[in-house]
């Protein structure tokens, strides 16, 4: 008993020897099910995105008029839709397509908005103002009535929809970082870079960021959910993926005709979509309470 | 009052105001933090602030480094007038001076390393020759203020309070300054951990020739490590002296009211309290004259019109207090 006791305190000090900020990040992620199973199922995903298309057991656009509309069987999982093409090897493609559209939109808005943010939070002034009232503006705002109006304006297709996705998803970073900037900026640590003679590009990026990367990767998760369901109603609407595109917006709206007869056509691409979103929301969350340093276990 | 002393820092008439909205819509208040301050620091002296909480101590220290913009004043720093230097003009000058924090908790970036952290002056200055010369100055460092090397890896969220303070210190000490400015380094610490820090301090002080402003409000702490001692109420100095003559002969009533609270470890001494009444008045409408003479003992009716002016009352033994008018003829420099 005494033994056991002292094996494991030996190996708690070996584990508390090397305790940077992100083992301890890891340490407390692990302990959130949730979110490990959300992020396991996203890792699939990706894999789905690399590998779909090659692994898929049909051609995307095989067209095959001896078996339209037929629900799921051993050859076809998820059934067929109207032209008899197979609507799982569709939506295992089309997996890559809504993770392209969410991830490169949140990413070019994270980082257009961290900047934005860096910059008004820490100066002030004028330059401030301006950039807190464009994003008022574009708060004010619903997301998707925003990007309608900005694929409206540029022409549907999924290049826009990114661009429309990018715009809206700009502001609540900017938001988040300059929160973070102000409070940042006044904290002595800060002050005390300054006294050393910090350059401002030093004060912003090695002291400032890091203290708002934490927010800015969980807003990211989250946001990386949101942004898939716009692109997927743009396209649902029409405005973003054309046909034959394999977006799963669009094959819920051409399920949407068969929706009495064959579920299966609605179904299975609102599954996928209903999954991917709500994991990106769970790993946010399990981000959030893994990055935040004042839930202590 | 130079005396022919080698004098590292002066600072003349600094005033520090903080703009407030007024009391009607649309005028401007001040909050005067630090009202018209001026003093002398030799080089490799230990000047000590002390004074009551709000009394302008520390924004005086941040003043001097520019940490706050004064709103007047000038600073002359080894010869060299920085009061109207910028951001950038300071940055050379920031090698000379440099601070040591308060809260040693909130002073040391929690997601940087303890390498990183005192790495961080040299690579800012570009003191460090190589990666190599970077890492042997580093754990000089360390040594220097007590830690060792293993610690170097380390976070600062691993450490006591005491070994932060050391870690602020080393940080202080890597651009090698002349001067240093403490502001209230040892106030959130321990009484032991305090004796530990204020030990290292002057033995460093010995070795790297520095010159210490040394902000507190313990006057014990202030009397154990200073060569003079300011004493400041309300944004200004009332009594400026040498430790012994100021702590052996208070003059101004202020700091008699100040010293007499020093409670004695000797529960059979008497001891003559002066008791203030009141409480310190706001800094946003100080009042006329002498801005002590609300809660002062010895009012007289000159106090309530006229500021007192500095009187000399030995040979560095300074005090702003009408009572000293007569006193001393000539006595005022």
């Amino acid at each position: 008993m005494i033994g056991k006791k002292k094996a494991a305190s030996a190996e708690l000090n070996e584990k508390t020897d090397i305790k940077t900020p992100i083992s301890e990040m890891i340490r407390k992620f692990k302990k959130q099910k949730n979110a490990v199973v959300a992020l396991v199922f996203i890792l699939f995903l990706v894999f789905l995105a690399f590998f779909g298309e090659a692994m898929a057991p049909f051609k995307i656009n095989e067209y095959d008029y001896s078996s339209i509309l037929q629900g799921p069987s051993s050859a076809h999982w998820f059934g067929t839709d109207e032209f008899g093409r197979d609507l799982f090897s569709r939506i295992i493609s089309g997996t890559k397509i809504s993770l392209a559209v969410g991830l490169s939109a949140v990413s070019v808005g994270a980082i257009c908005g961290t900047i934005l943010g860096l910059l008004g939070g820490y100066y002030r002034g004028i330059i401030d103002s301006i950039i807190m009232r464009i994003c008022d503006t574009l708060f004010a705002f619903p997301g998707i009535i925003l990007a309608i109006a900005i694929v409206a304006i540029l022409g549907s297709g999924i290049g826009n929809v990114v661009i429309a996705v990018s715009v809206f998803s700009t502001p609540t970073f900017a938001r988040l970082v300059r929160g973070r900037t102000l409070a940042l900026k006044n904290s002595v640590f800060v002050q005390a870079a300054k006294n050393l003679g910090a350059s401002d590009a030093r004060i912003l990026f090695r002291h400032i960021l890091p203290g708002a990367v934490p927010e800015i990767i969980v807003q990211f998760t989250m946001s990386v959910g949101s942004s898939i369901l716009t692109a997927s109603s743009l396209s649902f609407l029409g405005m973003g993926a054309q046909p034959p595109t394999p977006e799963w917006g669009l094959l819920l709206a051409n399920g949407r005709n068969y929706m009495m007869t064959s579920l299966h056509c609605t179904l299975f691409p609102g599954l996928a979509i209903f999954l991917t979103v709500l994991s990106f929301n769970i790993l946010g969350d399990g981000l959030r309470d893994a990055l935040d340093p004042k839930l202590t276990d | 009052m130079a005396n022919g002393a080698d004098i590292l820092l002066s600072v003349e008439d600094m005033k520090i105001y903080y703009p407030v909205a007024g009391k009607r819509m649309g005028t401007v208040d001040y909050v005067k933090a630090v009202d018209g301050v001026s003093f002398e620091v030799r080089r490799g002296e230990v000047f000590g602030i002390v004074g009551e909480s709000g009394c302008g101590k520390s924004t005086l220290g941040r003043g001097i480094c520019k940490l706050e913009r004064p709103t007047g004043g000038k600073v002359v720093l080894d010869g060299e007038d920085i009061s109207s230097y910028n951001d950038k003009q300071m940055r050379p000058v920031r090698k000379k001076v440099q601070m040591v924090f308060q809260d040693p908790y909130a002073s040391l970036n929690p997601r940087m390393s303890v390498f990183d952290i005192i790495a961080e002056p040299l690579a800012i200055h570009k003191l460090a020759k190589d990666k190599g010369d970077m890492e042997a100055r580093v754990l000089d460092l360390l040594r220097k203020v007590g830690l060792d090397d293993y610690h170097a890896n380390r976070y600062p969220h691993e450490f006591s309070g005491g070994q932060r303070q050391r870690i602020g210190i080393a940080r202080a000490l890597a651009v090698q300054p002349s001067l240093i400015i403490a502001d209230e380094p040892v106030s959130a610490l321990d009484v032991s951990i305090q004796a530990q820090v204020l030990n290292l301090m002057n033995q460093l002080k010995k070795e790297f020739h520095l010159t210490y402003i040394f902000v507190a409000h313990d006057l014990s702490v202030v009397e154990h490590i200073s060569d003079r001692v300011g004493v400041m109420y309300l944004g200004n100095f009332v009594e400026v002296g040498n430790k012994e003559s100021l702590y052996t002969n208070p003059l101004h009533p202020y700091t008699q009211a100040l010293l007499s609270a020093v409670p004695i470890p000797d529960p059979t001494a008497k001891k003559d309290r002066v008791i203030l009444e009141g409480n310190i008045p706001s800094p946003l409408n100080p009042p006329a004259g002498c801005k002590f003479h609300t809660r002062c003992p010895k009012c007289m009716d000159c106090c309530k019109v006229e500021a007192p002016q500095r009187y000399q009352v030995s040979e560095d033994h300074y005090v702003y207090c009408h009572l000293y008018d007569d006193k001393i003829k000539g006595g005022n420099s």
